[in-house]
C-alpha cells in the first residue's frame, strides 16, 4: 500500500524470523542482502553472512564461512564486498559447517564510471560526517548553514557553492577547499575533524570538486526507501560484532549499497553500538533498536542482547489467547519469565479502576472474593463493560485528546458543554473508534446543532489542525517537519504539507447565537511547501495523492482513516487501549509513534490492530480481549528474571490513579458524595467537560491541561501532592462530609469490623492478620475507638496502596 | 620526586611516536602549526576564550585570565598540556578530535626544553619600506604608473579549472587592470588584455586587490580559510612588496589602503575592523561594532573617513583618522557585498540586489534602486563619478548618480562577481572565473578573444 506499511511489515517479518528460530533445531544460514546488483565501474555491494544457531543465538559469520564466486571472471570479492568485472551474472557462494547459501549478482556496465552526483554522492557525505547536524541549526554554524540533515538539497548547492564565492569552494586547487579543510583537520574548526584526508568520504567531497563542483541534472534518482538488514538480532554475551547492512532503492529501481554513508545511530548504546561503518558490538543484557539514517528515510532493527550461556528454561505457561502468546514469545527471546498471576481482590481493583475509573464498591469486594465461579474474572469484565463508568472514562480519554477546553472569545461553556456530551453519547452507543473519527474530521455546519463541529473551532490554525489530527487520530507527531524533514523519523517537509492540505478548505463564520461556530467547506486553500513556495496536493501520511477534485478534503482524508486497511489508525487506537489498561503502551509514550521510538513488540501491536478492525473498531471487544488475557491478569511482583523489565509485560505495571479517577475515589472511599463547581451534586470528577473547570486537586494531581496536543494527565509524583494528601483538605473534607465511621458505629458494628470494612471500602481487600493483630490493640480504649477508626481510614487514604493501581 | 615523574611522563607519551618529535622543539616551527589547527578557531586575539590567545609566542607565554599556561621547564605543571592531556578540565579541544600524541609530544617537550621562541631570529618583524603619499583628488601629474617590464609574468600556480573571480581593480588612471589569482596578482593591459606581471602571494587566495589612490600601488588581502589572513602591498612599477600586515587567523574578506598609504583597514569573518600601521606593521586598533562577517571596506578619496559593511546588512561609516564611529547607515537587511567611495558619497552593494547611494554628511540614503536582481555583487565608482556593478543576473552595468543604466553588457556564463572600468574597458569576471573586457562604445558586447583571461593564467603553450 505504501512504504510505511511494507515497513510495517518487513520488522514484523523479521522479529517473526528470529521467534521461530528460537523453536528450530537446525541452524540457519542467511546472506544480506539477499542479492547484488552491480551496475558501474564504482559500485560495489557489502554483505554479512549470519547463523542462527540451534539455540536461537545470531551470529556474524561472515569471516568464518567459506565465500566463493560461481564466476570470477564476472565479479570481484574482497573480503565482504562484491566489485564489478565483467557483465553478466554469477552468485556468491558461502558454506559454513556443511550448510550452504547462495545469491545471485548481476553486473552492468562493468567498465563505465558514472559522473559524481551532488544530491546522490555529497549530499550523503554530509550527513555522515554530521556536518548538516550542527551547521543545519536554524542560524547555521560559524556563519555556514545548511539544511538540517539535508532536507532541501537544492539550497545546500547554492549555499556551498554561490552564496560566498570564493570562501567554500576552491576549484583551482580543490583541496584547498575550505568545504574540505574543515572537515579533514587541515584548517580550525569549532566542530572538530569528520573525516580523514583519503577516507572514502574526503575522496567522494574532493571528486566532485575536480569535476568542477557540478550540479545534477533535473531528472534525478530519488531514495525510494532504505533497508537495514537484517531487521532483528538475538546475540548473546558483551563484545560481540555483527555487520549492519544498509541498501537504498532508488526511483529508477537501482539499488546502492549505502552502508558507508548512512548514519548510524542506537537508542541504547549500553546492550548494542553501532559504529560509523555498521558494525554493531554487543553491551551489556537488553534490548536495543539500531536505525540507520540517509536521505530522508530512517530505518531500524531490533537488538536483543543475553548474558552468555544463561541457564534459561521456559516452563509451561498458561496462555489463554494470542496476546499471551505474542507477549511470551518476546519474553522467551528475552530469557525472561512472566509472573504470576494476581489475586482475585487485586484483580477485581484493578478491572474496576481500569475500566470503570472507580473503585470496586463494599459489596463486590464480598461477593467476589465468595464467588466459586471459575469464570467469575469472565464475567466481571462483561459487567464492567456495561457500566456508565466505562463510557465516562472514554470519553475523559477522547476529551483529553481533542483537546476539549474552553477559550476566551472561541469556545464557550454552552459549545464545550454540547461537544462532551456529543462525545459521551458516541461512546456510550458503542459507534466504531473509525466512524468516530471520520465524524469528527468531517464535522460541518452550526456546533450548537452538530456539536462535533467544535472539532473545528477549538483550533482554527491548519498548522496547530494538521498537528494535532496527525497526533491525535495517528499517534504521530509531524510537528518537526513543518520546517525541516523530521530528525527521528521518515516525516518530509513534503509529507508535512500534503498532510496539511487537507485542512487548507476548511472555512468558519460566526452564527446568530455568539457562541456559535459555523464550520463548512471553503472549498479554496493549498498548502505550500516552505522549500519552494510550489502547491502541495493532498497526500496521504506515507501514502498516496487521492483524487480530491469537486470533493471536500476532509471526506476524503476521513474514508482514507477510517479504511480498516489504514496501517495507522487501528494501530494507534489498539495501542491506546493497551496502555489504558497495562499502563505502559507497546509504542511508549502513545502518541509518538516513530522510527526512532519503535514498538517494544511490533507483532502484538499489529494483532491488536487487526482484532480491533475484526471487531469492527468496537473498544469494548478489544478492552475484554486484553482483560482476558494472562498477561493482563498477571501480578505487580517481579520475578529474578523480569526484575528490571518495563515495557514487554512480563509483570504487571503499578501506577497511580490519574487525578480525576483519585478525586472520585477518595469521595467513594468516603463514603462521600462531591460537589464539584458548576456540577449538580454527586457528579464526578471524570465528568468534567472543560479542562478549564478545575481545583487544586485535580491541578496538583496533573490533570490534563488540553491546551495542546501534546498535553496529557501527568502521573510523576511530587511534593505538593504528598503534603496536600496529608494536610490539605480533600482527604480531610470527605472523610468529615462522609462521616464514615460515626455512620458505622452507630449501626452497632464493633471496632474490628469496622476496620475491615474500612480496608474493604479504600483498598478493596481485609487486613492481614498481622495487620488485624496489631490494630485491635488500639480499640483497649472505648472513648478513643472513633478517633482510632479515623486514623486508620485517613492511613489507609494516604498510603501507597491506596493510591495506586496496582 | 617530582622531576622523576615528569621525565616518566614525558617518555611515555612520547614513546609511540619518538621518530616524529624533532630534537630541537620551538615554538614557531613545531608548535604554532598545532596550535593553529587545533586552538585558534577559539584562542586568536579576536575571541580570547578564557582569555588566553594561542596565536603567538608572546600571548601564549602570558597566559590566561587565570594564570599562565606554559611553565618554561615544568611540562606536568603547565596547564596547557594538562588540558590537552585531558588529565585536567577543561579538557582541550571541547569538541572534535583530541590531539594525537605526536602533537601532544611536541608541545610537552616544547615546554621542558624550557620553551624556545625560534631557532634563528627570523621572527623579527620585516622593515616594512612605504612612505607616506600626498592625498589629491585629482590625476597625478605626469605618465601614470605602469608595471615595469622587469615584473615576473610566469605563474606561481597554473590549475585546469578557474576559481570564482572574486579580486578585481583597475587602475585609476593607467590601463591596468590586477586580479586575484591562485597565490597570485596578475596584472593586464586594459586595452591589449596581455599579462603585464606577476605579483606572488605566497600567503593564499587573494579576495580583494586595491590600487593606491595615486595608482603607484597594488594592494592585495586574502590568506587560508580558517587559518591565516594577510594583506600585502606592492610598487606597480618595480614589482617589489614594500609591506606585508596582518596577523589574521581567518582569510581578510575585505580590505583598503587609506589614500596617503600609512593605513590598511581590513575585516574578515572575526567581524572586527582592524587597522594596521604599513610602516612598521603594527595593528593601530581593532572596532568591534559588526555583527557578523566583515565583507566591504572602503577609504573615502580625501582619506578623512573609512566604511565598513558586513554580511548582515550593517554599513558603518568611521572617522579615519580616531577610528570613532561617524554614523551607521541602515537600509540593507540582508548582507552588503560591495562599498565604493566618492567625497561625500557612498555606494553599497546588497544581496537584497540594490545599489544604494547614501550621503555621507547627512547619514541618509540619497538613491537606491534595484540594480541585480537575485542579488548585487559589486559597485564601484568610475573615475568620471558613474557607477558600475554586477551581480546574479549575470551581466554587469553601468549607470548615472540617478540610477539609469546607461551601459549592460551581454550576460557572463555565470552570476557576475566582479566589475570595474579601466579607461573605455569594462572588465568582469563571473563564478567560472572567466574576466571578458567590453568596450563602452560597442554597447555591452565583448571584444576580442578576452574571454580566457582567467584567475589562472594560461598555462604556456607546450614546446
Amino acid at each position: 500500500m505504501n512504504r510505511s506499511h511494507l515497513l510495517f511489515t518487513g520488522l514484523s517479518a523479521g522479529l517473526l524470523l528470529s521467534s521461530a528460530s528460537l523453536l528450530t533445531a537446525a541452524p540457519v544460514l542467511d546472506i544480506f542482502p539477499g542479492d547484488a546488483h552491480l551496475r558501474h565501474k564504482l559500485d560495489s555491494q557489502s554483505f554479512v553472512v549470519r547463523v542462527i544457531q540451534d539455540n536461537g543465538i545470531h551470529v556474524d559469520v561472515t569471516n568464518e564461512a567459506k565465500i566463493s564466486l560461481g564466476d570470477p571472471s564476472k565479479a570481484g570479492l574482497q573480503k565482504n564486498v562484491l566489485t564489478p568485472k565483467a557483465a553478466g551474472s554469477t552468485n556468491l557462494k558461502v558454506e559454513w559447517k556443511g550448510i550452504t547459501k547462495s545469491i545471485p549478482i548481476t553486473v552492468e556496465n562493468p567498465e563505465v564510471e558514472p559522473p559524481v552526483s551532488f544530491r546522490l554522492d555529497v549530499m550523503p557525505v554530509f550527513m555522515k560526517a554530521e556536518c548538516n547536524r550542527c551547521h543545519g541549526a536554524a542560524r547555521g554554524q560559524d556563519g555556514f548553514k545548511l539544511s538540517l540533515w539535508g532536507f532541501d538539497p537544492d539550497t545546500d548547492y547554492f549555499r556551498i557553492t554561490r552564496e560566498f564565492p570564493g570562501r567554500r569552494v576552491n576549484l583551482a586547487v580543490p583541496e584547498d577547499s575550505l568545504l574540505i579543510t574543515k572537515a579533514d583537520g587541515e584548517a580550525a574548526h569549532t566542530g572538530g575533524k569528520k573525516f580523514e584526508k583519503g577516507s572514502p568520504l574526503y575522496n567522494t567531497m574532493l571528486r566532485w570538486l575536480k569535476a568542477g563542483a557540478p550540479d545534477d541534472p533535473k531528472e534525478i534518482a530519488q531514495v525510494k526507501s532504505v533497508e537495514l538488514l537484517p531487521g532483528s538480532l538475538v546475540m548473546e554475551g558483551p563484545g560481540q560484532n555483527f555487520r549492519m547492512n544498509v541498501r537504498a532503492t532508488f526511483s529508477d529501481g537501482s539499488t546502492r549499497d549505502v552502508t558507508s554513508t548512512a548514519l548510524f545511530l542506537s537508542n541504547n548504546e549500553g546492550t548494542a553500538k553501532v559504529d560509523h561503518d555498521g558494525t554493531l558490538t554487543t553491551g551489556a543484557r537488553g534490548e536495543a533498536f539500531v536505525m540507520a539514517r540517509y536521505g530522508a528515510f530512517t530505518v531500524g532493527s531490533q537488538v536483543i542482547v543475553l548474558p552468555k550461556d544463561l541457564k534459561f528454561q521456559w516452563p509451561k505457561v498458561d496462555e489463554r489467547n494470542e496476546i499471551d502468546k505474542l507477549v511470551n514469545v518476546k519474553l522467551r527471546n528475552l530469557r525472561m519469565l512472566p509472573s504470576d498471576l494476581c489475586d482475585d481482590l487485586t484483580f477485581l481493583r484493578r478491572a474496576y479502576i481500569d475500566l470503570t475509573g472507580s473503585l470496586p464498591p463494599l459489596e463486590r469486594v464480598q461477593t467476589f472474593r465468595d464467588d466459586k465461579d471459575p469464570a467469575k474474572r469472565e464475567k466481571l469484565v462483561d459487567d464492567l463493560l456495561k457500566q456508565p463508568g466505562f463510557v465516562d472514562l472514554w470519553t475523559l480519554k477522547w476529551a483529553d485528546l481533542l483537546q476539549i477546553r474552553t477559550i476566551n472569545n472561541q469556545s464557550s461553556t454552552k459549545t464545550v458543554q454540547l461537544y462532551h456530551n456529543w462525545l459521551r453519547d458516541q461512546i456510550l452507543a458503542g459507534v466504531p473508534l473509525n466512524e468516530l473519527a471520520s465524524k469528527l474530521l468531517t464535522a460541518t455546519g452550526s456546533n450548537i446543532e452538530n456539536p462535533s463541529a467544535t472539532f473545528y473551532s477549538l483550533e482554527i490554525d491548519p498548522i496547530r489542525v494538521t498537528e494535532d489530527a496527525a497526533q491525535a487520530m495517528l499517534g504521530i507527531r509531524i510537528q518537526c517537519a513543518q520546517c525541516h524533514n523530521h530528525p527521528f523519523d521518515r516525516w518530509t517537509m513534503g509529507d508535512y504539507r500534503g498532510f496539511m492540505a487537507f485542512f487548507m478548505q476548511i472555512g468558519r463564520k460566526p452564527g446568530e447565537d455568539p457562541r456559535e461556530k459555523i464550520i463548512f467547506n471553503a472549498g479554496a486553500g493549498e498548502a505550500k511547501h516552505p522549500v519552494g513556495d510550489k502547491v502541495v496536493p493532498p497526500r496521504f501520511p506515507g501514502g498516496e495523492e487521492p483524487d480530491v477534485k469537486g470533493k471536500d478534503r476532509r471526506e476524503v482524508l476521513a474514508t482514507w482513516l477510517a479504511d480498516p486497511e489504514n496501517p495507522w489508525f487501528a494501530r494507534h487506537m489498539a495501542n491506546l487501549v493497551w496502555a489504558q489498561l497495562m499502563g505502559v503502551g507497546i509504542v511508549n509514550p502513545v502518541d509518538d509513534i516513530r522510527i526512532s521510538n519503535p514498538a517494544s513488540n511490533p507483532v502484538l501491536l499489529d494483532h491488536l490492530a487487526k482484532r480491533l478492525v475484526e471487531h469492527k473498531f468496537d473498544i469494548r471487544k478489544l478492552a475484554r480481549e486484553i482483560c482476558l488475557s494472562a498477561t493482563y491478569q498477571r501480578s505487580t511482583r517481579s520475578n529474578e528474571s523480569n526484575e528490571l523489565d518495563t515495557k514487554n509485560f512480563a509483570k504487571a505495571t503499578i501506577r497511580r490513579m490519574r487525578a480525576e479517577v483519585l478525586l472520585d475515589a477518595i469521595a467513594d472511599a468516603s463514603g462521600n458524595s462531591a460537589k464539584h463547581t458548576g456540577m449538580s451534586q454527586g457528579m464526578r470528577a471524570v465528568e468534567i467537560a472543560d479542562a478549564k473547570k478545575t481545583n487544586y486537586f485535580l491541578s496538583t494531581f496533573g490533570r490534563s491541561t488540553r491546551e495542546n496536543v501534546c498535553a496529557r494527565e501527568e502521573v510523576s509524583p511530587t511534593l505538593s501532592q504528598a503534603l496536600h494528601l496529608l494536610t490539605g483538605d480533600t482527604v480531610e473534607g470527605n472523610m468529615k462530609a462522609g462521616n464514615l465511621v460515626a455512620k458505622l458505629t452507630t449501626s452497632g458494628k464493633k471496632p474490628s469490623e469496622i476496620m475491615i470494612e474500612l480496608y474493604l471500602r479504600v483498598i478493596g481487600r481485609p487486613p492481614t492478620p498481622e495487620e488485624t493483630s496489631s490494630l485491635e490493640a488500639l480499640f483497649s480504649d472505648p472513648e478513643q475507638t472513633k478517633a482510632t477508626l479515623e486514623d486508620i481510614q485517613w492511613a489507609l487514604l494516604n498510603s501507597k496502596e491506596f493510591l495506586f493501581n496496582h | 620526586m617530582r622531576s622523576r615523574l615528569v621525565l616518566l611522563g614525558s617518555v611515555l607519551s612520547a614513546l609511540p611516536s619518538v621518530a616524529a618529535v624533532p630534537e630541537k622543539v620551538t615554538f614557531d616551527d613545531h608548535v604554532l602549526p598545532i596550535l593553529q589547527n587545533a586552538c585558534n578557531n577559539c584562542h586568536n586575539p579576536d575571541k580570547k576564550k578564557a582569555g588566553l590567545d594561542l596565536t603567538s609566542y608572546g600571548t601564549s607565554i602570558l597566559g590566561s585570565d587565570g594564570g599562565k599556561v606554559v611553565l618554561p621547564g615544568d611540562a606536568a605543571g603547565s596547564l596547557l598540556l594538562k588540558c590537552i592531556k585531558g588529565t585536567e578540565e577543561p579538557v582541550m579541544p571541547p569538541k572534535g578530535d583530541r590531539l594525537n600524541a605526536n602533537d601532544i609530544a611536541i608541545i610537552e617537550k616544547w615546554i621542558a626544553l624550557r620553551a624556545p621562541e625560534s631557532l634563528t631570529s627570523k621572527g623579527a618583524p620585516v622593515a616594512n619600506n612605504v612612505t607616506a603619499a600626498a592625498v589629491s583628488l585629482t590625476r597625478p601629474s605626469g605618465p601614470p604608473p605602469m608595471p615595469g617590464n622587469n615584473l615576473p609574468k610566469s605563474p606561481v600556480l597554473q590549475a585546469d579549472r578557474s576559481n570564482a573571480l572574486i579580486a578585481l581593480a583597475a587602475s585609476p588612471w593607467a590601463p591596468v587592470t590586477a586580479l586575484g589569482g591562485q597565490k597570485q596578482v596578475l596584472l593586464y593591459h586594459s586595452d591589449t588584455l596581455e599579462l603585464l606581471g606577476i605579483l606572488p602571494f605566497p600567503e593564499g587566495l587573494p579576495t580583494i586587490v586595491r590600487f593606491s589612490r595615486n595608482g603607484e600601488l597594488v594592494m592585495a588581502g586574502g590568506g587560508v580559510g580558517a587559518k591565516s589572513g594577510k594583506v600585502a602591498l606592492w610598487k606597480i612599477a618595480t614589482g617589489e612588496r614594500i609591506a606585508t600586515v596582518g596577523n589574521e587567523v581567518d582569510q581578510v574578506l575585505a580590505a583598503d589602503l587609506s589614500p596617503d598609504q600609512t593605513t590598511v583597514a581590513l575585516g574578515g569573518p572575526n567581524r572586527l575592523l582592524k587597522f594596521y600601521s604599513t610602516k612598521d606593521g603594527k595593528m593601530i586598533r581593532s572596532n568591534k561594532k559588526h555583527t557578523d562577517w566583515v565583507t566591504a571596506v572602503a577609504y573615502s578619496p580625501d582619506g578623512a573617513y573609512v566604511a565598513s559593511a558586513d554580511r548582515a546588512g550593517g554599513v558603518v561609516v568611521w572617522e579615519a583618522a580616531t577610528g570613532a564611529e561617524s554614523i551607521t547607515l541602515p537600509g540593507h537587511k540582508t548582507a552588503v557585498n560591495a562599498l565604493a567611495f566618492l567625497p561625500g558619497l557612498l555606494a553599497s552593494a546588497g544581496q537584497d540586489g540594490t545599489v544604494v547611494l547614501w550621503d555621507v554628511a547627512e547619514g541618509k540614503e540619497r538613491k537606491k534602486w534595484t540594480a541585480h536582481a537575485g542579488g548585487c555583487e559589486f559597485v564601484d565608482f568610475t573615475p568620471d563619478g558613474k557607477i558600475i556593478s554586477c551581480g546574479r543576473d549575470k551581466v554587469a552595468k553601468i549607470w548615472d548618480q540617478t540610477g539609469k543604466a546607461l551601459l549592460t553588457t551581454q550576460p557572463l556564463g555565470e552570476i557576475a562577481l566582479r566589475a570595474v572600468l579601466s579607461g573605455e574597458t569594462v572588465m568582469a569576471g563571473d563564478w567560472n572565473g572567466n574576466v571578458q573586457a567590453f568596450l563602452i562604445a560597442d554597447g555591452g558586447k565583448p571584444f576580442g578573444a578576452v574571454a580566457t583571461v582567467s584567475t589562472t593564467p594560461p598555462k604556456p603553450p607546450a614546446k
